[in-house]
């Protein structure tokens, strides 16, 4: 807010947030970077961050790879906004495509966590409804339990069976075509 | 220093002072809840390094939010993996089903009807091309009882004691159609439904090329009634699709041409015309070079497209699909015969846009799009699913399913279908599974699994009576 005077567009970009997690651990972010998250978007719009915003569901542990997350992908957004006018369509292209894989490859990466990370980052990403890591984090559990029998995703997940025998019989009554 | 205690410590030692970030990625890389009990339990300074990451190794998935279990669902194209994943604990089984992601599944290929008597098809009724995974749903028989929707979903016919009517066949719930035994009369089905007005086209037909075309009509507007429609069309001896068309006309197609029957309004009344009225155009020409190798026509957001599956003329040759509007122009004088137009839809820029995210399935006796949208990055948009016959082995012709991308003009194998398969005019049909939801369970009943209180209600039971038999039996005994 100190550059104020410099135009709006180094303002929005100077605007910081800070973030507090769980164990009140204290995380300086931009406000492009925040506003990946629609929570703290329209937290911002009802002007309640003074003082920072408090995020008593997330960790710092989780907090901190979803910043790296939002960081990532907020510059992504911007680049794409920025570079319309700065390139020759050509150029524009190629230089999407370069980001397009890293980004990628960064996506990639930020996956190799364990399930335990993995779920908390989906409710970290629920709860901040941040669209694009839910969407990645809910592919990779999608892509583990396919082809998997119901037995094997109880075991993946260490999820108790608590359907009774009858309600189990007649979901399989109903779809014998997917047990077979 | 006695050498085996050295190899001894030489074994062990490594292992147990492996640095702890390494110990943590190893762990972190495990994926059993078994595996992961374990590894704290092998030593000490393995069970220290993970010591931070151990409460949280256990998360609660059951307890997943409903928005991320149905973005999950919603992930899982093939039927039997979205079905599977509903069954795994009752949260989830009860927050999917109380708002299904059905919507993102992907079509299933149905044997043809000739592979009834083959004994090898028998137990290859459906198949998903996608998860290479082969279904027998109680509701599906290869006989001729499938019916078309141009949505691409299917109905089968049912014939009871006293009435014949359409029902879902994964969950025989029946479907808001006027049926009775005219749907028996012919094989191929095709409706056209609109569920929020109510709106219909039924197309029933059947062709072989010595008594040619031989249909009937019905939509809404005339009711339960029946039009006939019958057709030479021209001597053809093929008929590679039909369909209705605006209601009134119905469009046949072959490897040349189309045929455009129109009943006229005598006709209409009458409610039966042996020589329909009918106008044959050639179908657009073949591009230097190719041959078609068959038609099909589907609905696409009101129009009738024609898709030619066409194979390059040398040996071997490379497979294409071209993409064809058909518009019918009113004759000159508003009664006269409509003229046919075909619109290419595949080649300039601005159409390529428009099917980059259109998902084609050729088939028989009907065809269909779906928007790739819906599928993420697993089947992406702009591409024609099709089956080509092989006739090329020497022994029984086996079928192929191919994959058709407009963007770059190439043909790719999916998969090559079982045995038994070996009739290339295969439908495809999206699978409408539906879960009925379970038993509301009151909150008390959530801490125990209820499973084993009625096993445990009747040991409490078996006991109370053999202790009061014993009872009864020593008191016979002092008496006695």
């Amino acid at each position: 807010m100190a550059s104020a005077g410099s135009g709006d567009e180094k303002a929005a970009a100077a605007a910081m947030i800070t973030l507090i997690s769980s164990d009140n651990e204290k995380f300086e972010v931009t406000e492009a970077t925040a506003t990946l998250s629609q929570t703290i978007r329209h937290m911002i719009e009802d002007g309640c961050t003074d003082g920072g915003v408090p995020l008593p569901n997330v960790t710092s542990k989780i907090l901190a790879r979803v910043i790296e997350y939002c960081k990532k992908h907020a510059t992504a957004a911007a680049g794409e906004e920025g570079s319309s006018s700065s390139f020759s369509d050509a150029a524009f292209l190629e230089v999407d495509r370069a980001f397009l894989e890293e980004l990628e490859e960064f996506d990639d990466a930020f996956l190799e966590v364990d399930r335990a990370t993995l779920f908390d980052l989906i409710l970290a990403a629920n709860y901040l409804d941040i669209k694009g890591l839910l969407n990645l984090t809910c592919q990779k559990v999608a892509d583990s339990v396919k082809g998997k029998t119901p037995e094997q995703i109880r075991e993946m997940y260490n999820i108790v069976n608590d359907l009774t025998p009858e309600e189990e019989a007649e979901i399989r009554r109903e779809t014998q075509w997917a047990f077979e | 220093m006695p050498r085996r205690r050295r190899t001894a410590s030489a074994a062990s030692a490594p292992c147990a002072d492996l640095p702890p970030e390494l110990l943590r990625k190893i762990y972190g890389r495990l994926v059993f809840a078994e595996d992961l009990a374990r590894f704290p339990a092998v030593c000490r300074p393995w069970r220290d390094a993970v010591a931070d990451d151990l409460p949280l190794h256990f998360p609660p998935w059951a307890d997943l939010p409903g928005e991320a279990l149905r973005n999950i669902a919603g992930r899982l194209h093939a039927a039997s993996d979205c079905v599977r994943f509903h069954t795994a604990c009752y949260k989830w089984h009860a927050t999917l089903v109380s708002d299904p992601p059905w919507c993102c599944l992907l079509p299933w290929l149905l044997a043809p009807s000739s592979a009834a008597g083959d004994k090898a098809a028998k137990d290859q009724l459906c198949r998903c091309v996608f998860s290479k995974a082969t279904y027998r749903a109680p509701g599906i028989c290869v006989g001729d009882w499938r019916v078309a929707y141009a949505d691409g979903t299917a109905a089968w016919l049912v014939r009871g004691k006293d009435e014949t009517f359409l029902a879902n066949p994964l969950t025989a719930e029946r479907l808001p159609l006027p049926a009775d035994n005219a749907w028996l009369g012919r094989r191929h089905r095709i409706v056209s439904a609109d569920a929020d007005n109510g709106d219909y086209c039924a197309l029933l037909y059947d062709f072989n090329p010595r008594s040619g075309f031989q249909g009937y009509v019905a939509h809404r507007e005339i009711g339960d009634s029946w039009l006939r429609v019958s057709s030479d069309l021209s001597g053809s001896d093929r008929c590679c699709a039909a369909a209705c068309h605006h209601g009134g006309y119905v469009v046949c197609v072959d490897l040349a041409n189309c045929h455009v029957l129109r009943p006229s309004p005598e006709q209409y009344y009458k409610k039966c015309c042996y020589a329909t009225n009918q106008v044959r155009a050639p179908l657009p020409e073949e591009p230097a070079g190719k041959v078609r190798r068959c038609s099909y026509l589907l609905e696409y957001r009101g129009e009738l497209l024609l898709a030619s599956v066409l194979r390059d003329r040398r040996p071997g040759g490379r497979l294409s699909v071209s993409l064809h509007e058909l518009h019918l122009a009113a004759g000159q004088n508003g009664v006269e015969e409509p003229e046919v137009e075909w619109l290419r839809r595949d080649q300039s820029d601005s159409d390529i846009s428009l099917f980059g995210q259109e998902l084609l399935f050729l088939g028989f006796p009907n065809s269909f799009t779906m928007e790739a949208a819906d599928f993420s990055e697993e089947v992406s948009g702009g591409a024609a699913y099709f089956v080509v016959e092989d006739n090329s082995a020497v022994t029984e012709p086996t079928c192929s399913v191919y994959r058709y991308r407009f963007r770059d003009g190439t043909a790719t194998l999916v998969e090559r279908l079982p045995a038994g398969w070996h009739d290339a005019s295969c439908m495809w049909f999206l699978p409408a599974p539906k879960a009925h939801a379970p038993r509301p369970r009151p909150h008390h009943e959530d801490s125990e699994p209820a499973a084993k209180r009625p096993a445990h209600n009747i040991f409490l039971s078996i006991a109370a009576l053999l202790i009061l038999l014993l009872i009864f039996c020593i008191i016979l005994f002092i008496r006695g």
